[in-house]
């Protein structure tokens, strides 16, 4: 089984139509037998805090901010249900890697913390955006891609990386 | 879980066991659980799964914020 890590930047997009949905629809549709996509359970609380976000910036009425974070916790429920998604609790370990991350790099804590994670699970990449592909590449031997890349391109390297990955 | 049992017709369960044989599906369990998810999806939600909310969305004529500029927001709320 090889694991991509949902940093919650580009998980968000599955929920909003925006630069990057469809290569997240794509990477989500792709879990399932072989590839297994994992997010820290932290991911949960930050998607919900930005839907509410939006609410207070105008961009959802507050009856679509429920409906949407409802929708997105039944999702999340239905990816784990189907072994696509697993969500991995904030441990002890997790947190004490973590700050080197935070001393070293001047990574915001739920950086570190999502950094850290998948480190630790051994994922073959971290997906994320491109403001986040900078922040977090030089913080992690692991693979940081953006899903707002060309479409053509983020698979080609999608797939260059999980053939690669032993 | 919980498990559960159900009757239904000969013609659906059929149709079920070409889903599983064809490989679409693991098993008869994975299809009815797939269905209640969806039936269920279908009465709670206006749009059906991800990309019907996204088109639903599209239709506010809205411009949304790119979702890593919110969540970075989010990162710095706790930050001085």
């Amino acid at each position: 089984m090889k694991y991509l890590y949902l940093e919650p930047s580009a998980l968000f997009k599955a929920y909003i139509p925006e630069k990057g949905s469809d290569n997240v629809e794509y990477v989500l549709q792709l879990l399932g037998k072989d590839i297994m996509g994992i997010t820290s359970r932290w991911t949960i609380l930050e998607i919900t805090r930005g839907i509410i976000k939006r609410r207070n910036i105008g961009e959802l009425t507050q009856k679509e901010a429920l409906q949407i974070i409802n929708f997105f916790l039944d999702d999340v429920k239905e990816m784990i249900a189907l072994k696509k998604l697993r969500l991995i609790d904030v441990s002890r370990r997790i947190i004490q890697e973590a700050l080197n991350l935070i001393i070293e790099y001047n990574l915001y804590a739920a950086d570190a913390i999502h950094v850290k994670t998948a480190e630790i699970y051994g994922a073959v990449a971290v997906i994320t955006d491109d403001r986040h592909v900078l922040k977090l590449k030089n913080a992690t031997k692991i693979s940081v891609i953006s899903v707002e890349k060309h479409m053509d391109e983020f698979k080609l390297q999608l797939h260059q990386l999980i053939r690669n990955k032993r | 879980m919980t498990i559960i049992t159900i009757r239904i017709e000969e013609s659906y369960y059929n149709e079920i066991l070409k889903l599983v044989k064809s490989g679409e599906f693991k098993s008869i369990s994975e299809v009815v659980r797939q269905a209640i998810i969806e039936f269920l999806k279908r009465r709670r939600y206006p749009w059906r799964d991800r990309r019907e909310l996204r088109e639903y969305l599209k239709t506010k004529k809205k411009k949304f914020k790119p979702s890593g500029e919110i969540i970075e927001e989010i990162r710095g709320e706790e930050s001085i």
